[in-house]
């Protein structure tokens, strides 16, 4: 490797991800049309509802996947290039959409194995290695069961452990939070929070929760294309004023849905003498997509 | 080949030599061997030294072998692991490896064979290991359990006499094709040989599959052309046999 190429792969450039009129189409049908974006260090949220083209983002930029048109550069290199790809490769931690785990392999044994396929090979060195990200995750108690043995929340946490092998500089999450109980799932938002330090995270999620608790900037993809880009309270605020709560249903409102204490919660435009409520990124969501919906109409 | 190849050849050999049913297949390999050993009937006692007390373990081997190549399809990992820096033609460079252990006992039983002039049936010990990477191979290629029936499925057949090795038929006069003539104390070279570069081949037909160019292809075409070489020398050698009478 040559020495411009270390300078640009041992620190996190100024934009880990940098994506030119990135399309995929899929035999014709476009998954996405022509995405523009710079991504740095912290954590972003991709938002959208399913086929947006959340997951192909997401692929294109883990290098599983090739865009049909457009340009990708990857902490400064070319994804394209043969030359290029693995030294990406070993700076990315991938975690995919579906878990494909070896069920029979015990948690240790399966993160050694992604271990040696991204070229750890002294064996001490890359046993140490598979310790600690176990322990990062909290499952260095349970790394000699057998993964079929482990609980749906262990084993995404499994996933997350093989993702942080050789401290990667790009960590790409699909979806990481599916099927965790709350307590997991704060786990997880303790655990990509430390990470994302020094590091660029882009997570794709339905849960705007996550978003809101865990993202320095939130992307809403629709139909493959960006419709928002920018802070989760911006996000939240474009639901300012338009989230009111009332003791009947609103057949104008956007969403409305009954809440615990029997009075309905609804977003939408308000009528005049509405009791307003604090917009949550959900919320802006929410109103985001009505909008999409009315101008696509 | 890199550390890489080895590291996953060690932990897939790993995991063969851990699977149980391998060993119990060489358990009852070994008791059918010594129940040959002990039958003084000279065809009795071929019939059981033919190979086929080796079908057992190498079936296992097999089996043991497909689970491992097809696992990444089965589960869904190859997402994960079309993201890593190590490629599948490495991957399948590795599965290779992982039978290196059982080769290396086989290349020593073979030398303690010929050191010691014991007839050639021992040669048929690498016939699992050849089973175990073409199949390895083969399953790549077709992604498929049941494909490499066909390439295979007859090796384990040959039959071992008096130092002949062959396909024989079981009607008397018992004679065997692809017999080698002058070889009667030592092993079948140009079987081994033949088997060998059919090997080599089936290497290059799965790294052609992921890389196709000039290098690949010439690979390819001249495994091939060996083979195709090796099998006709084979046929140039070829003698009838028939077994001795009062043997």
């Amino acid at each position: 490797m040559n020495g411009v190429m270390n300078g640009v792969m041992n620190g996190v450039t100024e934009h880990s991800i940098s994506t030119r009129s990135l399309t995929k189409t899929y035999r014709g049908a476009p998954a996405l049309a022509g995405v523009d974006l710079d991504i740095g260090v912290g954590i972003t949220g991709l938002l959208g509802p399913n086929g947006a083209g959340k997951t192909t983002f997401l692929r294109i930029v883990a290098t599983a996947l090739a865009p049909s048109s457009g340009s990708v550069r990857l902490m400064g290199l070319d994804p394209g290039s043969a030359d290029a790809r693995p030294e990406i490769r070993r700076r990315l931690g991938y975690v995919p959409q579906e878990l494909g785990l070896y069920d029979n392999f015990t948690a240790f044994d399966f993160v050694d194995y992604v271990a040696i396929l991204k070229e750890h090979t002294d064996r001490r060195a890359r046993h140490d290695e598979v310790r600690r990200v176990l322990g990062e995750v909290d499952l260095g108690d349970v790394r000699r069961k057998k993964i079929r043995r482990l609980s749906g929340g262990m084993k995404r946490r499994v996933t997350l452990a093989q993702a942080l092998l050789g401290d990667p500089r790009l960590l790409v999450l699909d979806e990481p939070t599916v099927g965790l109980d709350p307590e997991q799932r704060l786990r997880f938002r303790q655990v990509i929070s430390r990470q994302a330090e020094d590091r660029c995270v882009v997570l794709s999620t339905h849960m705007t929760e996550d978003v809101e608790a865990l993202c320095d900037r939130v992307i809403v993809l629709e139909q493959g294309a960006i419709t928002f880009d920018g802070a989760p309270v911006a996000l939240a605020g474009l639901a300012a004023g338009r989230v009111w709560i009332d003791d009947r249903p609103d057949p104008t409102a956007i969403v409305s849905w009954r809440t615990g204490d029997g009075r309905h919660r609804m977003v939408g435009d308000p009528p005049a003498d509405a009791e307003l409520l604090s917009p949550t990124v959900q919320d802006g969501y929410l109103v985001l997509s009505g909008l999409h919906d009315e101008v696509a109409a | 080949m890199s550390s890489v190849e080895l590291a996953l050849g060690r932990v897939e050999g790993g995991r063969l030599v851990r699977n149980p049913l391998v060993w119990l297949g060489f358990g009852v390999s070994a008791l059918w061997l010594r129940e040959a050993l002990l039958n003084d009937d000279a065809e009795d006692r071929s019939a059981y030294l033919i190979g086929y007390s080796l079908v057992v373990p190498g079936f296992f081997m097999l089996c043991h072998a497909a689970l491992a190549v097809l696992r990444g399809r089965m589960t869904g990992a190859e997402e994960l692991f079309a993201t890593v820096p190590v490629t599948r033609d490495r991957r399948t460079v590795g599965h290779g490896v992982s039978t290196l252990a059982a080769a290396v006992t086989v290349v020593c039983c073979l030398a303690i064979a010929l050191v010691r002039w014991i007839p050639s049936w021992v040669v048929l010990l690498v016939f699992p290991v050849l089973l175990v990477l073409q199949f390895t191979l083969l399953g790549l290629w077709y992604g498929t359990v049941t494909g490499w029936f066909e390439w295979v499925g007859s090796l384990p057949t040959g039959v071992v006499q008096d130092g002949w090795y062959g396909t024989c038929s079981d009607e008397p006069p018992a004679y065997c094709d692809l017999v080698v003539s002058g070889f009667e104390r030592t092993t079948p070279w140009w079987h081994a040989a033949y088997l060998v570069a059919l090997a080599v081949w089936l290497v290059t037909i799965a790294v052609l599959r992921h890389r196709r160019d000039r290098a690949a292809g010439t690979a390819f075409g001249g495994a091939g052309a060996v083979v195709v070489a090796l099998a006709v020398a084979q046929q140039l050698v070829l003698e009838r046999y028939s077994p001795m009478v009062g043997r």
